[in-house]
């Protein structure tokens, strides 16, 4: 079968870049460039995934109110946020929207891009089938199943986006054993700065912190990188 | 030398003792124009007296004003003191210093050559109640009584009395036995009658070791209009004949007694009733005797003004401050009781020989200034006389010095409260001056951060309106500054849609391209375009990290960290790699250092000072890094050999787009790799700091400063 994506963007050029992107890639690409359209046409049909653009024409949030109408419509529909301000990237993350995912705008995006798509699918289709041979990993207070890209921290579910959690996955898979910023971009299937990465180790630990305050388990090393060590 | 305003303005403020110089020239006129109207008053007053005498004739005769003659005339005092006859002279002071000496000049007769110590006497006369009074001091080298067994009178030292009236002469002698009472005895006109004794005529005979000293008194109605005394000189007890005869008038001679000449007492009273007050009013004769004086030098009690205590207090304060500058006079003096023989002032002669005069002469020791306004006095023409009109200053002295003690009381009273007010307003303003100057130098950092604005000044003066516009000054510069800053941030943001866009249509062509086996020249334009369009996002990121900065530090979070050690890591796995051509020389501190901060971003500030020292060094030379820990603080040093910095631009490379690259090099340099050092150490309490190599190399030493972690904080 044939995905079908929902690619709301304003920038008219962008979006045709980016639908026939997808295009090649095998999917069904619909395009929208305003709330009010891509509203109306959602109320039709639902997508298999949304690709949103945060800043839609004057509208500072206008993806933000779209995540919300369509996560009002479905619970499961993935949704990847575009977003040209790396300081919506935190509004995002905070979002709590599930393993989903959001990427900035820039010359890597379409590298990317179509990785995450059939990641997200991937996941979808594991949460269908609902087997149990899922892969978990499984250290100490950490639970991670994999496929399902659900995690659990002391019992309690952490909510991480799709990048958040491939560096998490990249940390626990080797306790103990140092990853630097370089094998984090390339585990999160990203090409950010250092300090990108430091921001998104720092929303991680944050989530966690939400759930236990004395989590201290992801270690600095200098700067350098970062362990897992509970 | 640097004057504060504060100084400046408490100097001007002693132009306030301009007013006290001003008051006492003012007083200075007012004086010398009340001395002139003094003067002339004086000088009427003078002319007016001598209006009222002159021409009248009879007066002056009768009160013997014509035919005078000063060495036959005798000029009776008006003595001050009682005089008790006892043959002392102490109660004859002070008119005793007028005195006249008689010796030789005097001589009417002598037997042989006139000797002085055989005789000579000092003779003074003078009035008293209703008496004349006389004394003689003879020096008598034999002093010869009267013998008991002789009834002649003059076979002994005796003193001859003539007097003179208009009924002719009568002749006295005195005479005495030995020490003790004398009177008198009216000797008889024809020579073969007897002396009668003349109880009126009273005296006393004291022999002294000189001679003696004969008081005596004689009633004024005895006395006529003309008077001589003779002293007769008996040497020889055996002869009793008469060797010498020294007298007041040369009887043998003139035949008459010179005149006896007192003060006119109906002249005394013309000008008692011209009333003149707080004047004297003396006319002279043309031997300049004193021959009639009316009223006095003695000025009445001059009225104090009612002060009320705050005035009196002042002026007791300033007493010693008023001693400076006023003349002192004293307003209690003795007036002179009796006048010397001769008045002797300056321009009395002139006055005697006709001409007008105004003089002054100082009386007790200068403590009294006396001014005179002399006139002649004519009869017929003729100067028979003088006007003397005295009158002190002292009204004029005190006016002035009252005046001169509120010139200066006010003035001193003006300079304080003015002086106060001047100094409290120089205080104020200065104040204002040096707070706004304080503020405009806190607002903004040597670096040139804008940390605060200064406050609104409420006054509406120009002060005010400097704090204002300084205050807008500052804001503009702030804008400036926000955007600057939001301007890079704008122009990432604007330009990071249409640079996805070129790389996506990049990216979609390559993909087509593939498809139709393109040539290796269009695939090569498309890697160069795609190199292009990466090199702006690296601009674009490196814009965005700068300007993001200061939020992004806030979402960090601190943690303790092994400095030494880090440095070594870094130094390990990042620069040393990358900077693979530079030797970077670094010596890891054995113990510990310890720093609270962010990994990352300390790694991303001193990697940003390494990439400096890199692209500044001069090639073959290390780039060393030195850390130092200190009491409180550490300090890590990165130490380069090349261009150094010019002192001005010392702070300024830390500002955000601020390049001092003279060449450029492959890669982007917007000047925000400094900023972000100066951004991230302010975020760890820490500071970076710039100089120039002193150590005689040539080269930049970057400095970067943090907080140490106090021990207790290890724990």
């Amino acid at each position: 079968m044939t995905y079908r994506i929902a690619l709301v963007e304003d920038d008219s050029r962008l979006q045709t870049n980016y639908a026939q992107a997808l295009q090649r890639e095998g999917y069904d690409v619909a395009t929208y460039s305003s709330k009010p359209e891509a509203m109306s046409a959602f109320a039709r049909s639902l997508p298999d995934l949304a690709i949103l653009d945060v800043m839609l024409g004057e509208e500072m949030a206008g993806g933000f109110d779209l995540c919300q109408h369509l996560r009002s419509l479905s619970s499961v529909i993935p949704i990847i946020f575009l977003t040209a301000r790396n300081s919506d990237l935190d509004r995002v993350s905070g979002l709590r929207l599930g393993a989903w995912d959001y990427l900035t705008k820039d010359t890597t995006t379409l590298d990317f891009l179509p990785a995450r798509i059939s990641a997200l699918f991937r996941t979808v289709e594991a949460l269908r089938s609902n087997t149990t041979e899922n892969k978990i990993i499984q250290h100490k207070d950490l639970q991670i199943d994999e496929d399902r890209k659900e995690v659990y921290w002391k019992g309690h579910p952490i909510s991480l986006t799709l990048t958040e959690f491939w560096i998490l996955v990249c940390l626990a898979r080797r306790p103990g054993h140092v990853k630097n910023h370089e094998q984090l971009m390339e585990a999160a299937s990203v090409i950010v700065t250092n300090n990108a990465i430091a921001a998104h180790i720092r929303r991680i630990r944050d989530k966690f912190h939400d759930v236990d305050s004395d989590f201290k388990a992801i270690r600095s090393e200098y700067g350098m990188g970062y362990r897992w060590q509970p | 030398m640097r004057f504060s305003l504060r100084l400046k303005l408490a100097l001007l403020s002693l132009l306030l003792l301009l007013f006290p110089l001003l008051g006492m020239r003012l007083n200075n006129t007012l004086k010398n124009s009340l001395i002139t109207s003094q003067q002339e008053t004086l000088s009427l007053t003078a002319q007016a007296v001598s209006a009222a005498l002159t021409n009248r004739n009879d007066l002056f005769d009768r009160e013997q004003f014509h035919g005078l003659n000063q060495d036959r005339d005798l000029y009776l005092f008006q003595l001050s003191n009682t005089i008790r006859l006892d043959g002392q002279l102490d109660d004859w002071r002070p008119e005793l210093a007028e005195a006249e000496e008689f010796a030789r000049e005097h001589l009417i007769s002598s037997e042989g050559n006139y000797v002085l110590q055989s005789l000579n006497f000092r003779h003074l006369a003078g009035k008293q109640d209703k008496f004349l009074y006389a004394l003689f001091d003879v020096q008598d080298d034999h002093v010869i009584y009267r013998s008991k067994n002789s009834l002649r009178l003059d076979r002994s030292d005796h003193l001859q009395i003539v007097i003179g009236d208009d009924k002719g002469q009568r002749k006295y002698l005195m005479t005495a036995y030995e020490s003790g009472w004398v009177n008198g005895f009216l000797m008889p006109d024809i020579p073969i009658k007897f002396p009668v004794s003349e109880q009126r005529i009273q005296g006393v005979w004291n022999q002294t070791n000189s001679g003696y000293i004969l008081e005596i008194r004689i009633p004024l109605e005895l006395l006529g209009n003309k008077l001589a005394f003779t002293i007769a000189d008996v040497d020889d007890v055996a002869s009793r004949d008469i060797k010498a005869l020294i007298g007041t008038s040369n009887l043998k001679e003139d035949k008459a007694p010179g005149l006896l000449l007192t003060t006119s007492t109906p002249i005394e009273e013309i000008l008692k009733s011209l009333d003149r007050p707080y004047a004297r009013i003396r006319i002279v004769d043309r031997n300049q005797r004193v021959r009639a004086q009316v009223g006095s030098l003695r000025t009445s009690e001059i009225p104090k003004e009612q002060e009320d205590k705050l005035s009196r207090r002042i002026n007791e304060l300033m007493r010693p401050l008023y001693r400076f500058f006023i003349n002192p006079f004293l307003t209690e003096f003795k007036d002179q009781a009796s006048q010397p023989t001769e008045l002797d002032l300056q321009g009395i002669r002139e006055g005697l020989a006709g001409k007008h005069s105004v003089t002054s002469y100082l009386m007790e020791d200068g403590q009294v200034e006396v001014m005179a306004a002399i006139t002649p006095l004519y009869e017929q023409e003729q100067v028979i006389g003088a006007v003397v009109v005295e009158q002190t200053t002292n009204s004029i002295l005190s006016l002035s010095n009252r005046l001169i003690e509120e010139t200066i009381s006010l003035s001193v009273i003006a300079f304080l409260f003015g002086g106060c007010i001047l100094l409290f307003f120089a205080f104020r303003i200065s104040a204002r001056i040096r707070r706004l100057r304080n503020q405009a130098a806190s607002a903004i950092t040597p670096d040139g951060r804008i940390l605060n604005t200064i406050n609104k000044d409420s006054a509406s003066d120009e002060i005010a309106d400097l704090g204002r516009t300084l205050d807008s000054m500052l804001s503009q510069l702030q804008q400036q500054i926000e955007h600057r800053e939001q301007m890079a941030d704008n122009l990432e943001h604007e330009m990071r849609t249409p640079l996805a866009g070129i790389a996506a249509s990049v990216k979609n062509l390559r993909q087509e391209q593939l498809d139709t086996n393109p040539s290796d020249r269009i695939m090569e334009y498309i890697q160069w375009v795609e190199r292009d369009v990466q090199r702006m996002e690296e601009l674009l990121t490196s814009i965005r990290e700068a300007t993001t900065l200061k939020n992004a530090l806030l979402l960090d979070s601190m943690e303790l960290l092994d400095l030494g050690r880090a440095v070594s890591v870094w130094l390990e796995h990042g620069w040393r790699p990358a900077f693979n051509k530079v030797d970077i020389l670094y010596q890891a501190p054995e113990h510990e250092v310890l720093v609270n901060g962010d990994p990352v971003r300390l790694r991303q500030a001193l990697e940003k000072l390494v990439e400096n020292a890199v692209s500044f060094h001069a090639p073959g030379t290390p780039i060393e890094l030195q850390l130092e820990q200190h009491d409180n603080d550490i300090s890590l040093l990165v130490i380069n050999q090349g261009p150094i910095i010019e002192p001005d631009m010392q702070q300024q490379i830390f500002h955000s787009m601020i390049s001092n690259r003279a060449v450029k090099d492959k890669l982007p340099h917007l000047g925000l790799g400094l900023y972000i050092v100066r951004t991230v150490l302010d975020h760890h309490d820490g500071r970076v700091s710039v100089q120039n190599l002193s150590d005689g190399r040539t080269g930049v030493v970057f400095t970067i400063t943090l907080p140490g972690v106090p021990n207790n904080e290890l724990a």
